[in-house]
């Protein structure tokens, strides 16, 4: 191979290095795009902030531990350990947390009835892929 | 968090920065087009293209003249065009002292001799068709103001004051960004101007002079108290409380803000708890500690505080 298809080869790599560091927010999530009230979930979340305190995939930015991550959250059996984890419940949850745990760190969060069921919608869309 | 828009001007200078664009994007393409078609030329070209291609007169008209006069008549339309961006083209409506901090924006509105009428931050307000002359200081390190959709990008210099001017043509929000790497969390060092009708900026005006009323329920006026007791008040401001800080961000007036953290996220009550929880896993390395040590329902009350001030 000539050196000049050698240094070609190499350019073309850190070009695409460039661009693998660029991405489209909030469309990442691979099971996202399954269902059309997933991806409105991920819109309300990113409206709403939610990762100011939670790790949700889909949400490149920011990355807190201030509430538990939510990876695979539609496979889990309960919400925060208090009632079983339904699209209705997280929805009510979501939207006032202390209803449900008074001491809790979650404040109320303002949002609309349907950015709750879109979000919720989108949380339990979050699964072990074969589950 | 949402990145300015870059190509779609909202006032007088970005649209003649957006023009100056275009324009060089057309003139740009159009001589790689012609490049690209002399070298096609050149190499499968028959013995007399190339030969006109190889002349001397060729090489220097085509080579030198051509470009020479391209760049000459670039140049000579962006100095004026810059010209005309920095000199002021009638009297100002408003002066407004806009200081870059590490990393976020000290901002204060100034009346005719320069004194401070009120402070802020991170959230410019301007009226619809005025001129507002920008003060640009800096605290610390270089940074640059850049509010793509109504100006280019200005340095905020040490030690020097520069000024912008700006307007915009409707009322809206635009989002502005440092444009000067200034340290660890530079990419999120956001600003929000909010182009109001002149009458609604005369209402803000008015609203912004007077305190905000005291917390009215229990949690906030716990979180009021806790606000105190925690130490924010040693970098924060709270006008017509003892907060009285000067380090940080003027808290006065944080729940009515779009956004919270310089420009970055969403401003409610949960993101209130999440910055005041952890800061640093939002904003990593910015001057504000974050503070897991607060009970669950002490942080409660403060973002229940902090929401209400507005």
């Amino acid at each position: 191979m000539a050196s000049w298809q050698k240094a070609n080869g190499v350019s073309l790599i850190l070009a695409l290095l460039l661009i693998a560091g660029c991405t489209e927010v909030s469309n990442n999530q691979n099971s996202a795009d399954d269902n059309s009230g997933s991806y409105s979930g991920l819109v309300a979340i990113e409206a709403l902030g939610c990762g100011a305190c939670h790790r949700i995939p889909g949400i490149s930015w920011p990355q807190s531990d201030v509430g538990p991550a939510l990876n695979h959250y539609g496979d889990r059996g309960f919400i925060a350990g208090v009632m079983p984890n339904t699209a209705q419940n997280l929805a009510a949850f979501i939207q006032n947390s202390t209803r449900y745990i008074p001491n809790g760190a979650m404040p109320p969060i303002p949002m609309t009835e349907s950015q709750a069921a879109d979000i919720s919608a989108y949380l339990l869309s979050l699964q072990t892929a074969g589950s | 968090m949402e990145w300015p828009a870059v190509l779609s001007p909202a006032g007088p200078n970005a649209a003649q920065i957006a023009q100056l664009f275009w324009i060089l994007i057309f003139v740009i393409s159009l001589v790689m087009a012609v490049v690209c078609v002399g070298l096609a030329a050149a190499l499968f070209g028959s013995a007399r293209v190339r030969a006109i291609l190889t002349d001397k007169r060729t090489i220097l008209s085509a080579g030198l003249g051509v470009p020479a006069l391209i760049l000459t008549v670039l140049l000579t339309y962006s100095l004026i065009l810059t010209r005309n961006l920095s000199s002021p083209n009638g009297p100002d409506f408003m002066r407004v002292r806009v200081t870059g901090e590490m990393w976020w924006w000290r901002i204060a509105y100034l009346d005719n001799n320069g004194n401070i009428t009120l402070s802020d931050a991170n959230e410019l307000h301007i009226p619809v068709g005025k001129t507002v002359a920008i003060e640009l200081d800096s605290a610390d390190v270089i940074h640059s103001f850049w509010v793509p959709q109504l100006a280019g990008k200005e340095d905020m210099i040490p030690g020097r004051r520069n000024i912008l001017r700006l307007s915009a043509d409707k009322a809206g929000v635009y989002a502005g960004q440092c444009a000067e790497f200034c340290g660890g969390p530079h990419a999120l060092m956001g600003l929000t101007v909010i182009a109001h009708s002149p009458e609604a900026f005369d209402d803000w005006q008015r609203g912004r002079l007077i305190a905000p009323i005291a917390p009215q329920n229990e949690l906030a006026i716990k979180g009021a108290d806790l606000f105190l007791k925690s130490g924010c008040a040693a970098c924060h401001i709270v006008r017509g409380t003892a907060a009285n800080g000067q380090a940080g961000p003027d808290l006065t007036f944080v729940g009515a803000r779009l956004k919270l953290g310089a420009g970055i996220l969403p401003n409610n009550r949960g993101t209130l708890a999440g910055w005041v929880a952890d800061s640093q896993a939002i904003k990593p390395g910015n001057r504000m500690p974050s503070y897991p040590m607060l009970l669950p329902a002490e942080l409660q009350a403060i973002a229940a505080y902090l929401e209400q001030l507005r």
